[in-house]
């Protein structure tokens, strides 16, 4: 009887250790998936500024000066921006297109590994393969940077690298292959560029316990995650709503969302402040048409409250 | 009759009972907050005159634009390091809705005056051109903005309104 039961024990142990392998080995696209498609480094450009890369990867120096290092403490752990400029030795210089768009839609080093989803590739999956082309064209036209980042300091038990295939699972499963349409109508595009490329919910949207985005709150709003390294106790920025709720951009018109992306003005003449000032920089360079494009689809959510 | 007068005495009163249960200036370092708070609706109130031009929601007038533009040059030009005691961020105890002011601020006290200054001097251009069209408001705000967001982005807390 004992004997069955420590065989029975065994086999769900070994059973349990081979589904923990098969959910959380990293999944890559082969080289062979990607499209044959001459990128376009102009449109990479837009993307480079819709994504915001330059916030996390810039040097103090030049935003264009990708070499990273810019530490994100949070709740989960220190994590410190790799180096992504064209660098082969420091940066990504000696990466393929296969490489770099397994990192964006899939979330995987060259090597395999799962990277921690600071970087924000549930987000970036949805790109379509052209786009990501394009952008990893517009990245190799950048100067490289020599400098050596340093390792990242997740937090127990985050450190387990592994586990993050369980949280792929989760909220990011494996990005299939999807090309860019002929035609977007402007609804279609603000919808790709702000749950794609512009990665809005990383901000705000709130994130359960594991850090995965609750989608029933998706733009919601949300505290941010960061500390700050020099005063830990310091309330936390605090990332708006930016469905048409009430306490959201109910009173934005389509015109006042577009023209404080341009401007950085609030309907009333405030301005923005904190983390936003970067990201409404980026998005300063989009064409006028990919400002209102946003605006139509933010304008077109449901209006919630967290 | 009665009841009409008690629904107006009633409603009357409502409007006055906030006012005078108000503790608007109960709280660490009020008047200070207070009146730098007052300087910041004084710059948002006259950028809202020279930028509602600027962003085509109300036409160019020459006369408001040069007056908006003055205004925002006198307030910035107002002495106001009295209203910036220290321990009066928003972590201080008592402060947490009441100010948006990092306390990184009195850390770097220095930098936020260069700041203030750069301010000064895009405002000093705009006062030189906002009565000359609102093409020359357009050419200037977008750096007025920048010298806003310069202080705003380092040194407010963005929160819950």
């Amino acid at each position: 009887m004992l004997k069955r039961a420590s065989g029975i024990t065994t086999f769900i142990v070994v059973l349990g250790v081979l589904a923990f392998y098969f959910l959380t080995t990293p999944v890559s696209f082969d080289s062979g998936k990607l499209p044959r498609y001459a990128p376009d480094p102009a449109n990479g450009e837009l993307l480079f500024w819709v994504g915001g890369c330059a916030s996390c990867h810039a040097s103090s120096t030049s935003k264009l000066l990708l070499g990273g290092g810019k530490a994100l403490a949070t709740v989960y752990g220190t994590f410190y921006s790799p180096n992504i400029s064209t660098d082969p030795q420091f940066g990504i210089g000696g990466w393929s297109m296969s490489d770099f768009a397994n990192a964006m839609l899939n979330g995987v080093s060259p090597l395999g590994e799962h990277y921690y989803p600071a970087f924000p590739y549930s987000y970036y999956r949805n790109m379509y393969i052209e786009d990501v082309m394009d952008l990893k064209a517009f990245l190799d036209t950048l100067p490289p940077s020599s400098n050596k980042t340093k390792l990242n300091e997740p937090g127990v038990p985050y450190s387990f690298k592994r586990g993050i295939g369980l949280w792929k699972q989760r909220y990011s499963a494996p990005s299939s292959i999807q090309a860019r349409p002929s035609e977007l109508s402007p609804l279609q595009r603000g919808q790709y560029l702000v749950d794609g490329p512009g990665h809005c919910g990383a901000c705000h949207t709130p994130r359960d316990e594991f850090g995965g985005a609750k989608s029933a709150s998706y733009l919601a709003g949300a505290r941010s995650l960061e500390i700050d390294p020099d005063s830990p106790d310091a309330r936390a920025e605090w990332n708006p709503n930016i469905t048409p709720h009430a306490d959201g951009l109910a009173r934005w018109s389509e015109r006042d969302i577009a023209y404080f992306f341009e401007m950085g003005f609030k309907p009333d003449f405030d301005t923005v402040g904190g983390s936003m000032v970067e990201v409404q920089e980026n998005l300063a360079h989009l064409p006028t048409a990919d400002l209102q494009a946003i605006s139509n689809y933010l304008k077109s959510l449901p209006a919630i409250q967290y | 009759m009665k009841y009409i007068c008690t629904a107006i005495l009633l409603f009357t009163f409502a409007g006055f009972f906030p006012l005078a249960s108000a503790d608007e200036d109960e709280f660490p370092f009020a008047l200070q907050i207070n009146g730098r708070q007052a300087s910041m609706f004084l710059y948002r109130y006259n950028l809202g005159l020279l930028g509602s031009m600027a962003k085509g929601s109300t036409p160019y007038d020459a006369q408001i634009a040069t007056e908006a533009a003055h205004n925002l040059l006198s307030v910035a030009n107002m002495k106001n390091s009295t209203m910036w005691p220290a321990g009066s961020d928003i972590d201080a105890p008592g402060l947490a809705n009441r100010t948006e002011a990092k306390a990184n601020i009195w850390a770097n006290f220095e930098d936020m005056g260069n700041k203030h200054q750069a301010l000064t001097e895009n405002l000093t251009k705009m006062s030189l051109v906002a009565g000359d069209g609102v093409e020359a408001i357009r050419a200037n705000i977008g750096s007025v903005a920048k010298a806003c967001k310069a202080c705003h982005e380092q040194y407010r807390l963005e929160d819950e309104d």
